[in-house]
């Protein structure tokens, strides 16, 4: 599991999706203190052109379900996040921005994005330390 | 003369060990430092800076301080004339009472907890019910076991001993309220509002102050050592920081040790199974108009706590806030009914992490937070320890 120092500016993790149909990078941005609301990205990575023009239709923030938590203390975030924002690159990547992200605690998280449409979801894992 | 001899000697050895309980310093890995570093409190004016504003654009007006600290003392603000916030928000008990459940006009539901740090959170009540320290503060008046007044005595006292004081912030109070005590109801909530506002401008400057720990803290990560805290003392800290042994920082992190989050730890309201905690306390704060989002806000397009807090979930049944630890050896009893005397009874509680009521009353699958410590008698009365140097200089 990543290691992910509060103080980094910015850190990154990466997992492929359950089904292999996209590849979610989540970037966070800024120093992530806890108890305090942080603005990340997801950048979502079709695995096929497929898949690509699938996401050409997802522009709507609902099409995209942010959970998270820590499996080990068996609770999920303490807000509920949401994407505000559908991007896209010139490669067919979907930029996803997160808000309303928190975590109250220091140690072992996970972070996931849903797509229903594509029934299909991607979760990383990361361990966040002080 | 034997038996002095030997009183002398267990005196001398009670001695040594007091010197070497003081002079001897642990070891501290990376990790631990950097944890550390996240509890110490920053100085007053960072501190300040952080200074949650919800709502309030008068949360640093010296005039609306001044009236709030009038107010905050004033027991006309009751319905028998005899009760104040500084009633149970006593300034010599860290702003507390002493009491197990909080006592106003009448016995309220819950343990009074301190104000020291309030500006610095976001949410407040046990249960989450106010999203400001402004809201809060209008709470307790309107509370039949508290003030036991309503919104309407509140304006027409402001109109009748406070219009110079409030008018100077505000603006004009109605002129109908001051001719004969009456005004429209948006009017009257627009003045209990402001009164919230001016309380909290008060309470804002109450600030935490540097403690034993503080001062341990930042010689030992300047220097790599320090004695400032006992070995014990260190000991315990020790203890408070390990995920597998004590847990505390788990919630209590941060540099006013809370993480002003909401958990189930098993600990009994007053109002079972009516008492749901944050669950019901999500619901008040989304129906008040006193929220962040409502008419009498001042930031109502920064409301992003509000907006993105969890409202739904099972980990908000009987969920309830956790507190700061700054001053905890000043704010006996403990917990949100006040059920344990002692730092001592908490611990041991937290060890064993038995609820106080039966899992059945609040649902079959009802979420906790806790789990059992496994911690020898020793091991907690380390951590006891090492809480007491919380307490300010």
């Amino acid at each position: 599991m990543a290691v992910f120092p509060g103080q980094a500016s910015e850190s990154r993790f990466k997992a492929v999706s359950e089904k292999g149909s996209f590849t979610l990078h989540v970037i966070s941005s800024g120093e992530t203190s806890l108890n305090q609301l942080l603005t990340w990205t997801a950048r979502l990575v079709p695995a096929n052109g497929q898949v690509r023009k699938t996401f050409q239709v997802l522009r709507d923030p609902a099409d995209y379900i942010i959970a998270g938590g820590m499996p080990a203390h068996g609770h999920g975030l303490p807000t509920e996040p949401r994407v505000t924002d559908v991007r896209f690159d010139g490669r067919g990547e979907v930029i996803l921005t997160l808000k309303g992200i928190k975590f109250q605690m220091w140690g072992d998280w996970v972070l996931s994005i849903d797509v229903p449409a594509l029934q299909d979801r991607a979760e990383t894992a990361f361990t966040l330390k002080p | 003369m034997g038996r002095i001899f030997v009183l002398l000697l267990i005196l001398g050895l009670f001695a040594l060990l007091g010197l070497f309980d003081r002079v001897k310093p642990l070891p501290w890995s990376d990790q631990e430092k950097a944890q550390i570093r996240t509890l110490v409190l920053p100085d007053r004016m960072e501190l300040q800076k952080r200074i949650v504003r919800t709502g309030n654009a008068y949360w640093n007006d010296s005039q609306a301080l001044e009236l709030g600290k009038a107010l905050f003392f004033d027991r006309r603000l009751s319905i028998n004339g005899e009760v104040s916030c500084a009633t149970c928000h006593q300034p010599d008990k860290a702003f507390t009472d002493g009491k197990i459940l909080a006592e106003g006009v009448g016995i309220a539901r819950r343990h009074t907890p301190t104000l020291i740090g309030s500006a610095l959170i976001p949410w407040f009540f046990w249960d989450g019910r106010a999203d400001s320290l402004w809201a809060q503060a209008l709470g307790p008046l309107e509370d039949p076991a508290e003030h036991g007044t309503d919104r309407f005595a509140v304006a027409r006292i402001i109109a009748e001993h406070y219009p110079a004081e409030y008018e100077a912030i505000y603006g004009p109070l109605p002129g109908s309220l001051k001719r004969d005590g009456k005004a429209e109801p948006n009017q009257i909530n627009r003045i209990f509002a402001n009164v919230g506002k001016s309380l909290a401008a008060f309470q804002s400057t109450l600030l935490p102050e540097p403690s034993r720990f503080d001062r341990f803290a930042k010689e030992l990560l300047d220097t790599g050592e320090s004695d400032l805290l006992t070995r014990t003392e260190q000991q315990g800290l020790k203890l408070f920081l390990d995920d597998k042994k004590g847990q505390c920082l788990r919630c209590h992190n941060g540099p006013l040790f809370t993480n002003s989050d909401f958990v189930v730890t098993g600990i009994r309201d007053s109002n079972i199974p009516v008492g749901l905690g944050r669950l019901a306390g999500i619901r008040k704060v989304l129906d008040s108009p006193f929220n962040c989002l409502g008419l009498f806000s001042d930031t109502p397009n920064q409301c992003d706590e509000l907006i993105f807090t969890k409202k739904q979930g099972p980990e908000l049944t009987y969920a309830f806030k956790v507190p700061t630890l700054r001053q905890i050896s000043k704010t006996a009893p403990y917990m949100h009914n006040g059920s344990f005397e002692t730092l001592n009874d908490v611990l041991h509680f937290y060890n064993l992490a038995k609820p106080q009521y039966d899992q059945a009353e609040i649902g079959e699958k009802a979420h906790l937070d806790i789990e059992p410590l496994g911690l020898a008698s020793g091991e907690l009365a380390r951590i006891e320890a090492f809480l007491r140097t919380l307490e300010a200089d």
